[in-house]
């Protein structure tokens, strides 16, 4: 994902891109460095200076993206965020690398999970977390040509799967889930967001191979909330699961119950929300490892989903 | 209007403007009253009828809770009427206590939590060398505002992409929050702090309105180098019982104080 980012701002760069990253990308941003030395800036380990700047350069027509390590470009210059970018409507992107537990063995100072929650709060903000690298492609390649304004793009690392198809990916709208397996059989339906995806898929394929129909649909967007689909699929479907590499408050799975208040005929009885716990991990291990231990791995998905089904 | 004429109101329309809303600040406001007439009557090109003119140059007030005094100076300068000022604070009225941008003509930037527009004054300076645009980007700042970390980050990017188009004013009264710079986090060698951080640095008196035109007028004092000038200030300037106390910072102008206060600021 964090290089398909890349490649597509090499492609389509405009001459009011900006790119600003604090101090992270060693290999990475070489080939939009060369090709556009003087839209690029490292802001050096200066999260709070690299918003605000962000800010003023957005304010003066520039469409600017920060780049760092999830919780260095949210947490540490949150506030910039808030009342530099986001009051001000400004187009600025807000990218992480390594959202969820993907640095895992790195140690909780580099796990990013609560980034959706606390992005998603803040007024004025648009919140992606593509599924592989060809949404993470193309949700570039939108900042870049549209005035979206502040915006948050959650990135895993590299080496995450390209799951979509040419096909596919031509279907994919900014603000609406977008169907990647569809049964005709409303039994089982599967959402996904961010690189959850891959899970999603695996998940998927296994269930069918047990007999069981279902349909994996991918939330590239997060905020603005593709509410009607939200409603119809929790209506329609008897048994919703969501899958996130996120804490279980203020997430994905938190962003589609809040589509519900006042929608008859939802039973949350049969909805599954796969997420983390609200705690600092207290293993050490590699990403698959962490997911595991809290239950969002594919298997552990799986068997949870058999037995919800009896 | 003269300079001294308009720093004088911007001094009574504040007082006015404070004991209305009920509201804090008004040292804040007074201390840079000089600073900001001579700003706008002599030295930004601004336009009050094009407020959004592209070759304008860029103002922020950093130390946002000085609000009532940008609201002053861009009533008195034409951006809007001088009537609107008496809703400062008021239930339903635009101008906030802290400054907002939203719908009122003339602010740039809005602000209020100390520390943010130094680095977006950077931003806006160095669109202005992507674009070769031949406005500044002033950006004025309280001294307390310099514990704050973000503002040194900014100090340092600045100087290392010579931003000389970029001009930092500090109204340095001397007392922050609660009490004295010096005993909260003494800021000395305050110059010496921008001259060694690659930062070319003015020091002048904040109230001599012919002192400041003057430094003003000179910039660009030195190419290749972003600017601050230090403004020797006094909390509360202009009405005796007010100047240099942490008090007004926070008390609010009623009664005989207000009575006292505009009859010193009227003479």
């Amino acid at each position: 994902m964090r290089n398909s980012f890349f490649k597509a701002l090499e492609e389509h760069a405009q001459p009011e891109t900006v790119f600003i990253t604090g101090d992270l990308g060693f290999g990475v941003i070489n080939g939009f460095v060369e090709k556009y030395p003087r839209q690029f800036f490292n802001a050096g380990v200066a999260e709070q200076n690299m918003v605000g700047m962000a800010a003023g350069l957005a304010f003066e027509g520039k469409k600017v993206f920060v780049y760092s390590i999830a919780n260095f470009t949210t947490l540490r210059p949150l506030e910039q965020i808030r009342n530099d970018v986001a009051y001000h409507d400004l187009n600025v992107t807000i990218v992480s690398v390594g959202g969820g537990l993907a640095y895992g063995p790195q140690g909780i100072s580099h796990h990013a999970t609560e980034d959706l929650a606390i992005m998603r709060a803040i007024p004025n903000m648009k919140v992606f977390a593509p599924g592989d690298t060809m949404e993470a492609y193309s949700i570039t390649q939108k900042l870049i040509h549209e005035n979206l304004g502040p915006a948050y793009l959650r990135l895993g690392r590299a080496g995450e799967a390209t799951i979509h198809s040419s096909q596919t990916i031509r279907k994919m709208v900014l603000g609406k889930g977008l169907p990647l397996i569809e049964s005709p059989k409303r039994d089982l339906a599967i959402l996904s967001t961010g690189g959850m995806l891959e899970n999603a898929i695996t998940v998927s394929e296994k269930l069918k191979e047990k007999g069981i129909e279902n349909s994996v649909f991918s939330f590239h967007t997060i905020k603005p909330m593709d509410i009607e689909l939200v409603k119809k699929i929790f209506k329609e479907f008897k048994l919703v699961v969501s899958l996130e590499e996120h804490s279980c408050i203020g997430g994905f799975g938190s962003s589609l119950l809040e589509c519900l208040p006042g929608i008859s005929g939802i039973n949350l009885e049969n909805y599954l929300m796969f997420a983390l716990p609200s705690e600092f991990t207290s293993k050490v291990g590699s990403q698959n490892f962490l997911k595991d231990f809290y239950g969002i791995s594919p298997e552990k998905i799986l068997s949870k989903i058999l037995e919800k089904r009896g | 209007m003269t300079t001294f004429e308009l720093a004088k109101k911007i001094r009574i329309n504040t007082l006015k403007m404070t004991s209305l809303g009920n509201s804090s600040h008004v040292g804040s406001v007074l201390s840079i009253a000089d600073i900001l007439a001579v700003l706008y009557n002599d030295i930004l090109k601004v336009n009050p009828q094009n407020p959004e003119w592209a070759e304008r140059d860029r103002f922020i007030l950093s130390k946002g809770h000085a609000g009532a005094g940008v609201y002053s100076v861009l009533a008195e300068m034409g951006f809007f009427s001088t009537e609107i000022l008496s809703s400062h604070v008021q239930n339903g009225s635009l101008l906030s206590g802290h400054v907002s941008h939203k719908g009122v003509p003339g602010v740039e930037f809005s602000t209020g939590s100390l520390g943010h527009d130094l680095p977006v004054a950077t931003g806006i300076a160095m669109a202005a060398k992507m674009d070769n645009k031949k406005f500044r980007s002033f950006v004025l700042l309280s001294d307390g505002e310099w514990d704050e970390g973000s503002n040194w980050e900014a100090v340092l990017f600045a100087a290392h992409h010579k931003l000389d188009n970029l001009v930092a004013i500090i109204d340095y009264n001397k007392i922050q929050s609660i009490g004295p710079v010096k005993e909260t986090l003494n800021l000395e060698p305050f110059a010496e702090k921008f001259i060694s951080f690659g930062w070319k640095v003015q020091t002048v008196n904040g109230h001599d309105i012919t002192e400041l035109k003057n430094v003003f007028s000179s910039i660009p004092f030195q190419m290749d180098k972003p600017k601050v000038i230090i403004a020797n200030t006094i909390k509360g300037k202009g009405v005796s019982f007010m100047e240099n106390t942490v008090l007004w910072h926070y008390k609010s102008p009623q009664g005989e104080d207000f009575k006292n206060a505009l009859i010193e600021l009227e003479k």
